[in-house]
């Protein structure tokens, strides 16, 4: 992911205003660009091969008084590997951080030629199971949101929609979790002094979508073209995504019990030694020095933690949203088979 | 000469061209017309037409379309650096007959894509035209037509080009059909919106169109029965019959018995473990914070 590092922030405080948006609009437009990306990276196989989730940004408007922002188009970013065909790209081009901005910019200026809303509100990430949670996208976060309050970052689940519920939902940083990772502290105390949990970090906005008057037109017209295909979540054999998320979410929980058991274990032993100063010295630097080393691995640990559980957090509640949903559709199935053992006997 | 070739079209591509449309500028001799490429592949007979972007042009006044090269070779760059798997196919316009300037333009992209590609002579290119203008032979739709260009003449000698019709097909990527679904719901509501809906509520849907179905079935069952003179379409009496088989075999009372209780223990245990995870996780943070 990139950061905007030329927008590098100046003040040493900054304001930050309660953001002003409440719930986030998309044009159906986004909705169909953001899946049709994420769909055919899937369809050609490239997700797995470039290992970089796909991505995009986000453009549109702020309604102010009616605490809404309103994205009303996008585009994918580029990818830093990338595949080369043809005779045109050289070999082995990568992409660094000011190519990708120069495209960006670029972007914006062609689409307000094309009179397309131009102003960037976010952006948009595929995950798979709703795992959203990396270092990256809270960095991309911060810088966005330190730019201009309202930006959010809307997260694509290709694998729930597959099952027949679209699942698109919009996150932004607390106000918080903002002033934290400003300040660049995340020892545990700071966090402790701000009531932070692994829950409060990202807030969820509602997401609504809007059709323009033409688009009605022609989304009833394609109602009555298409043929109707159902879409298959009413099937019984969702068994093997739960199976994988299930195993992600088991290494997600290992990986946050090692990281919360070191740290636990850390300032057990930075308890210990800050006792044993009471007690005949041992030579002051090097316990200093010993002291220094748990602060400096929990700086960026506490952060890790959080995101590590809020990950583990994501896959639980998809396992057991699936799960409830899947109960449900047994108890259905069940009751028409009753049905039809019944007439079966009547008859 | 009919030719083979069929047009498959994704929705997203005529949201687009609606999109393109409305932001279309106002003023000049492109009043109301909105340009753009068609992004896509090529299959065997059939031109999948996947993305498309619009692209500024005019007529100058002495009659000359113009299209802006730079613009078009920069987004065309843009979207192969995002989605390699993708060509360009045609082009498209929102105009509703076909004039002496779409022979230009034609004759633009033509060259345009075969400075692009580098395999075969010439892809075929598409021109797909969407008539915005509620004209009255359109009865209130937005008819979309694809078109060909190809040399016709007498005896092997080209006197002229015609734009020759090509049927669309619409299709999508499984997440595109399911999320046009619930774009489509818009349609209903007052304000043109969907509020994003998720847990058993899909699922209730889902159950309610298929009682729909059902009925519709039986309706349609009961007529044909009743009347003797409705043609018995034999294809969908076999389709019923393999669905009853179907429900008959695997619906038999200890299999799906076995079925139910097997999955029933699988989905507890995962349901038990994803809620004992949360509670885990809820319980450390006091932890973290002492």
């Amino acid at each position: 992911m990139f950061r905007f590092t030329s927008f590098a922030i100046m003040a040493d405080k900054i304001i930050l205003n309660e953001a002003k948006v409440k719930t986030v609009q998309l044009d159906c437009l986004v909705v169909m660009k953001i899946i049709k990306h994420v769909d055919s990276e899937f369809y050609s196989g490239m997700s797995e091969v470039a290992g970089e989730t796909c991505a995009g940004i986000l453009t549109g408007l702020i309604a102010a008084d009616d605490h809404r922002l309103e994205v009303t188009n996008c585009f994918p970013t580029p990818r830093s590997e990338v595949l080369i065909e043809g005779e045109e790209f050289s070999q082995g081009v990568l992409q660094n951080d000011d190519g990708k901005h120069t495209e960006i910019t670029d972007m914006l200026k062609r689409f307000r030629e094309m009179n397309i809303d131009y102003e960037l509100v976010g952006f948009y990430q595929a995950h798979k199971f709703g795992a959203c949670f990396t270092q990256e996208v809270i960095d991309s976060l911060v810088d966005y949101q330190t730019i201009f309050q309202d930006g959010v970052v809307i997260v694509y689940d290709p694998v729930r929609t597959r099952q027949g519920q679209v699942s698109l939902r919009a996150f932004r940083l607390t106000n918080k979790a903002l002033e934290l990772s400003i300040s660049g502290d995340w020892s545990p105390e700071a966090v402790a002094a701000a009531k932070l949990t692994h829950e409060t970090i990202l807030e969820e906005l509602p997401v609504v979508i809007k059709n323009s008057h033409l688009m009605n037109v022609m989304l009833s017209q394609l109602g009555l073209v298409r043929k109707t295909k159902p879409a298959p979540f009413l099937e019984l054999g969702t068994r093997r995504s739960l199976e994988k998320s299930y195993s992600k979410y088991v290494n997600e929980k290992q990986r946050y019990d090692a990281l919360l058991n070191s740290l636990i274990q850390k300032r057990q032993a930075e308890n210990d030694q800050r006792a044993q100063r009471n007690e005949p010295p041992l030579s002051l630097d090097e316990i200093k020095r010993q002291l220094k080393v748990p602060q400096l691995l929990t700086r960026g640990g506490m952060m890790d933690i959080f995101l590590n559980a809020s990950n583990a957090g994501a896959f639980a509640n998809y396992a057991s949203e699936v799960t409830n949903e899947n109960i449900a559709k047994l108890f259905i199935s069940e009751s028409v088979a009753n049905a039809v053992e019944e007439s079966h006997t009547r008859a | 000469m009919a030719s083979p070739l069929t047009v498959k079209v994704h929705p997203l591509v005529l949201l687009t061209m609606v999109d393109s449309y409305e932001r279309r500028s106002k003023k000049g001799a492109t009043k109301d017309q909105a340009l753009g490429t068609l992004m896509g592949f090529y299959e065997k007979n059939v031109i999948q037409v996947t993305d498309c972007y619009a692209i500024p042009f005019r007529v100058t006044p002495g009659g000359m379309p113009e299209i802006d090269d730079a613009f078009n070779r920069e987004m065309y760059h843009a979207a192969r650096r995002t989605t390699p798997s993708e060509q360009m196919v045609g082009w498209f316009f929102t105009v509703s007959d076909l004039s002496s300037h779409c022979e230009q333009f034609h004759n633009y992209f033509s060259q345009v894509v075969s400075s692009f590609s580098v395999r075969r002579d010439q892809p075929p290119i598409v021109l797909l035209t969407l008539d915005v203008n509620f004209t009255e032979g359109s009865k209130g739709n937005l008819p979309i037509r694809a078109f060909l260009r190809s040399e016709c003449g007498l005896q092997k000698q080209s006197h002229a080009r015609v734009f020759q019709p090509l049927p669309v097909d619409i299709e999508g990527f499984q997440g595109e059909n399911v999320a046009l679904d619930l774009i489509m719901k818009g349609v209903y509501s007052n304000t043109r919106e969907t509020v994003l809906d998720v847990g058993l509520n899909p699922i209730a849907d889902g159950v309610d169109q298929m009682i729909q179905w059902l009925e519709r079935i039986l309706k349609y069952v009961d007529e044909v029965l009743a009347k003797d003179e409705l043609p018995e379409d034999s294809t969908i009496g076999r389709r019923l019959n393999e669905i009853v088989d179907t429900a008959a075999t695997l619906l038999q009372s200890d299999k799906r018995d076995n079925l139910i209780k097997n999955s029933l223990r699988d989905y507890t245990m995962i349901s038990y473990l994803a809620n004992l995870t949360n509670a885990q996780l809820a319980l450390e943070d006091p932890i973290i914070k002492s």
